[in-house]
């Protein structure tokens, strides 16, 4: 069984290199079986895992060289030489077998071959013998985790189906090699079911050892489902005095007491998320304890001291679990209130100015209007919002969901234009000299102006809380509406743009800017999958700064309707 | 098996006989002031926002989700259950509430925006757009605190700048103010990153500015119309302000030593310098909303003092104001700690219940619930609390909710250290030109209700930090319940 496990993995090492040549292959081959046929018996024990190192590492050699240098292939190598590699050295057993398990993703070309992933060819026993065996052959000193610990890394990196990027194995290693600020770290586990933390100091707790690496992890409690609390207590040394930002991390809740007294709270039940205080310490050391509780579900814990630029992470887990960026918080679908009603959203939204407005209708049509140009931004289709990345954090806007957006008219809704040339304001901006904390500006920025001839006067819902726009546009009073319907098989939009007052002669609404063209029955096609009809007025097309765009004459008190139809009916 | 006594229980046994003469115990915060966490509906992120009062007896709270909800019962809790109404949702994190008319006004961040419930089914269903006249680029930081009405029947905004540092669209960094024709007025610039804006018991207007650019501290500050608040990046918008409020201020030193606000007091005659500075990381790290409390001493005895909430120590904070040679000035003291959030919000009723409501989203609060809705019961007691610091020609006079005990009332029992900040274009800023005064008490009235402090020397622009460790309550013989004051000296009396 071993035999052949080898085998397999230097014939995959040998199939995927294009320079390697048919007889140093053979070679390999020949050599891996008759190693393989030695008994072990007649070793000692300590003896017998050195010995099943350097069998299982005839797996390396191709590439790696007996020597541990790296087989050399021209200018290039085979692979790198493991002498003087940070992986090899003290404590970092651990990391040594997340490459073994997972292997290197080929990202240049400084080495010919990828270091492979070995997690299905090698069993514990055998990784367990080979980091014994390289480390003290290449390493320096000899590392000697039992099979038991490589068991209990291998479920740790489970999860990872890839192999490791080079930058990442670098964060890793440089994590490995930081300062331990925290001595003396022991943990207490809990079981029980809360939804903020308890008081631990009431508890007995059902398990309690120490983490000799100075890291606080969850791992003590992998083992417990639905509902666990842990402490851990340990010294903090700190050698130069200073402020510092305290942080944690957890899903569910936490908090940091330093010196007897909570400093950082980030208690009941929550995703990934994180809490923070400025401190300040004096030089010695202190007492730091978190406190921590899991209420069922996904679980995490990392705790940090932010010391001028440079974070110093006191846990095992890193970063601020899903929180690091916007795209990965769990989403938050926004879901009218009532069936039948429609959502009338504010936020950031893309592609429209910050003064967006998204509504969601319950036909699963879905539209953005844009109180900063007073007009339609786009339409689009199926689900309609996820608010996740504004409600998370410090809030960046949603994100509309759904399919095929389609951009309407950009820019201001209506304009007079003494002739057909005449181009179409876009928006309404001026520029200004700014360059912060600058007495003398050299930069100019540009930034939106309300236009003088328009005012946003809000909005009114009906009895299903679909929304009206209201406007003021000179004398005019506007309003902009959107109704789903059913046109032709396709479940559409109707807009109705009413306005009442004494209009301007030649005041235009413009309702295509992207190429549109009548393609008959009344219909105009404005590209991305979309047509228009409109009712009420005829169209006029022109082509100004080389585009073509589709105007309606507006008369007082006129009446206009849109249908907004895409050319299939929504995928479901 | 019985144990024989041994000495040691013997020596246990005294104390616990001893201890209730030799050391009795200190009153507590909630001896006087009881928090009581008003449950949220079940599932709902009620990140809360401002409050506001309705007159039909219901609380209105929006949230930093857009929210607007109307709370019956809120006063009652929890003799009676709370009845939690959804008026409107999906606002753009609105952060001021005011009513009006049978209006409720909402200060979004694009705009103020006007409510009514015309059908009647406790649901908003218009939505008037009453001003949108300035600017938002997309950036989390541009959040708009709105105010309440003032006298004159306007309601003022305070506008936070371009992230933190820069004003990049119009009126970034500046009070505006708008009035019942929807006119927007821009009031004062100099704005950082404001967390509240209310008035004092007088009507006159108060923003909280955060420590960062310009803002050696975090601070509540007077926007006095026309006024500079001491970040000139919003100052590139007076060319807008259609002269409003006067001519743009000479600008501040951008050299990277900085200087002080009171030596540019002499240079900016529009600089106007905090009232009252919340020294950062003592006190608070970001101060939020402002709320006189107007309740004639329904909420205990600080009746026409100003409470502001502080939203990372998860406290609220007591002022006692005062105008000195046409300044406001005045101290900071400690008030109430232990909410549940980060302090967003805050309301006093005029029956004297005070409304907090709190999130801790993209900031963390002490308190580390990620939201609270909570009320503030004064039980009845009156602490032994300084109950007003004011400026002497040389020194301070402090009166006290009860006669101090005269023979605590000595030299001994006080310490002062006064101290400024950088102003600076730079975050922050340490404590600088520490001056370590000599404390003496020069005189204390008949009735032990207040006390002269003579002060060497006194420092014009300085914090001056009082610790009155020492002093007794004649009665109780128990020490101050806070026993520290941060008196902001922007000007000396005559």
């Amino acid at each position: 069984m071993e035999l052949l496990s080898a085998e397999v993995i230097a014939l995959t090492s040998s199939l995927t290199s294009s320079t390697l040549n048919a007889s140093p292959r053979m070679k390999i081959k020949y050599l891996l079986l008759q190693v393989a046929m030695i008994p072990l018996s007649i070793f000692a024990q300590e003896d017998k895992i050195l010995e099943l190192g350097k069998l299982t590492f005839q797996s390396c050699v191709a590439c790696h060289g007996a020597d541990g240098k790296g087989v050399k292939a021209g200018d290039l190598q085979m692979a790198p030489t493991l002498h003087g590699s940070a992986f090899m050295k003290d404590g970092n057993a651990d990391l040594l077998t997340a490459i073994i398990l997972k292997g290197i993703l080929k990202e240049d070309n400084k080495y010919i071959q990828a270091m492979l992933a070995l997690e299905a060819a090698l069993n514990d026993e055998q990784i367990a013998a080979l980091i014994a065996y390289t480390t003290g052959e290449f390493g320096g000193k000899r590392q000697s985790p039992t099979a038991n610990d490589v068991a209990r890394w291998r479920k740790d990196y489970a999860s990872r189906t890839s192999p490791w990027k080079r930058a990442q194995l670098q964060e890793m290693i440089d994590a490995a090699s930081e300062p331990r600020l925290l001595t003396d770290l022991t943990y207490s586990v809990y079981k029980g079911k809360w939804e903020e933390l308890p008081d631990f100091s009431k508890l007995n707790p059902v398990k309690t050892g120490e983490l000799k690496d100075g890291l606080i992890t969850l791992e003590p409690a992998k083992d417990l489902k639905g509902g666990f609390g842990m402490v851990f207590e340990g010294t903090l040394s700190i050698e130069k005095a200073g402020k510092f930002i305290f942080s944690i991390t957890s899903d569910d809740g936490s908090a940091i007491a330093l010196n007897g007294e909570t400093l950082v709270g980030n208690d009941g039940i929550h995703p990934a998320k994180t809490a923070r205080m400025p401190h300040e310490l004096e030089v010695g050391t202190h007492t730091y304890k978190v406190l921590y509780f899991d209420g069922g579900g996904q679980r995490f814990l990392s705790a940090g001291i932010r010391m001028g630029k440079e974070t110093v992470w006191l846990s095992k887990e890193r970063g601020e679990g899903k929180t690091k960026k916007n795209e990965s918080y769990d989403p938050i679908l926004l879901t009218a209130h009532k069936p039948g009603e429609a959502i009338v959203h504010r936020a950031f939204l893309p592609d429209a100015r910050p003064r967006a407005i998204g509504v969601g209708y319950p036909e699963a049509v879905n539209l953005v209007w844009d109180a900063d140009t007073l007009n339609l931004a786009y339409v689009y289709r199926g689900d309609f919002m996820d608010a996740s990345p504004h409600w998370n954090g410090r809030g960046s806007g949603s994100t509309p969901l759904g399919t095929d957006r389609v951009k309407t008219a950009q820019g201001l809704p209506l304009q007079v234009l003494e002739s057909l040339d005449e181009p179409w304001e876009p928006f309404s901006e001026a520029t200004i000299q700014y360059q912060r904390d600058t007495p003398n500006p050299e930069k100019e920025i540009t930034f939106n102006l309300k236009h003088p001839d328009y005012q946003f006067r809000g909005y009114r819902l009906d009895a299903k809380r679909f929304p009206t726009f209201r406007y003021d546009y000179r004398n005019l009073r506007v309003t902009d509406r959107f109704d789903p319907a059913e046109v032709d098989g396709v479940m559409s939009i109707v807009r109705t743009l009413n306005v009442e007052g004494e209009a301007d002669e030649n005041l235009y609404l413009r309702l295509a800017d992207t190429g549109s063209q009548e393609v008959g029955d009344g219909w105009i096609d404005v590209g991305s999958n979309l047509k228009l009809k409109i009712e009420g007025a005829g169209p006029v097309h022109r082509k100004v700064d080389g585009k073509r765009e589709t105007l309606v004459p507006v008369s007082s008190d006129a009446t206009i309707t849109v249908i907004y139809r895409w050319n299939t009916p929504a995928k479901s | 098996m019985t144990q024989p006594f041994s000495f040691s229980h013997l020596i246990l046994l005294t104390v616990a006989l001893a201890s209730p003469l030799l050391f009795a115990e200190e009153p507590k915060e909630s001896d006087f002031y009881t928090i009581t966490q008003i449950p949220t509906p079940d599932g709902e992120i009620v990140e809360g926002g401002a409050i506001e009062l309705l007159p039909d007896g219901k609380v209105a709270v929006c949230t930093r989700r857009g929210q607007i909800w109307t709370i019956e019962n809120a006063f009652e809790y929890p003799d009676k259950e709370t009845k939690w109404t959804l008026f409107a949702e999906y606002l753009h994190e609105p952060l001021g509430l005011a009513w009006k008319d049978g209006w409720l006004y909402a200060v979004q961040r694009p705009e103020v925006t006007r409510m009514k419930d015309e059908d009647g089914d406790g649901r908003a269903d218009i939505f008037e757009t009453v001003s949108d006249d300035w600017g938002i680029s997309g950036n989390y930081h541009e959040y708009n605190f709105g105010s309440r009405f003032d006298k004159e029947g306007d309601l003022w905004t305070a506008l936070c700048l371009t992230g933190s540092f820069s004003s990049e669209t119009l009126f970034r960094g500046w009070v505006l103010r708008i009035n019942e024709d929807g006119e927007m007025i821009p009031t004062a610039s100099g704005v950082r990153s404001p967390g509240g804006i209310g008035f004092n018991a007088e009507g006159d207007v108060f923003y909280t500015d955060n420590q960062g650019a310009w803002n050696g501290s975090s601070s509540l500050k007077w926007v006095k119309p026309g006024s500079f608040q001491g970040n000139p990046n919003g100052n590139i918008w007076y060319e807008y302000a259609d002269g409003a409020i006067g001519d743009r201020p000479v600008e501040p030193p951008y050299s990277d030593d900085g200087s002080r606000t009171i030596t540019e007091r002499e240079n900016i005659p529009e600089l106007i310098p905090p009232a009252v500075i919340l020294p950062h990381q003592k006190v608070g790290n970001s101060p939020t909303v402002i709320e006189p409390d107007m309740s004639g001493g329904k909420f205990g005895p600080f009746a026409g003092q100003v409470f502001v909430g502080e939203q990372t120590h998860s406290k609220v904070h007591r002022i006692f104001l005062e105008k000195v040679n046409g300044l406001y000035q005045g101290a900071m003291f400690p008030f109430l700690e232990g909410f549940q959030s980060g302090n967003i919000g805050l309301r006093i009723s005029e029956d004297g219940k005070l409304f907090t409501s709190g999130s801790n989203r993209g900031w963390g609060a002490r308190g580390g619930k990620p939201h609270a809705f909570e009320r503030v019961d004064w039980t009845g007691k009156v602490p032994f609390e300084i109950h007003e610091m004011r400026a002497l020609p040389d020194g301070f006079e402090l009166t006290f909710t009860k006669p101090v005990d005269p023979a605590s009332a000595v030299d001994a029992s006080f310490r002062m250290e006064a101290y400024t900040y950088i102003y600076q274009k730079a975050y922050g800023s340490p404590e600088v030109d520490q001056v370590k005064p000599t404390v003496t008490v020069a005189s204390v009235s008949d009735d032990g209700r207040s006390l002269k402090l003579k002060v060497e020397p006194l420092t014009k622009g300085h914090v001056h930090e009082l610790h009155a460790g020492g002093l007794k309550a004649k009665e109780s013989g128990n020490g101050l319940l806070h026993k520290d004051a941060y008196y902001t000296l922007n000007e000396i009396p005559e």
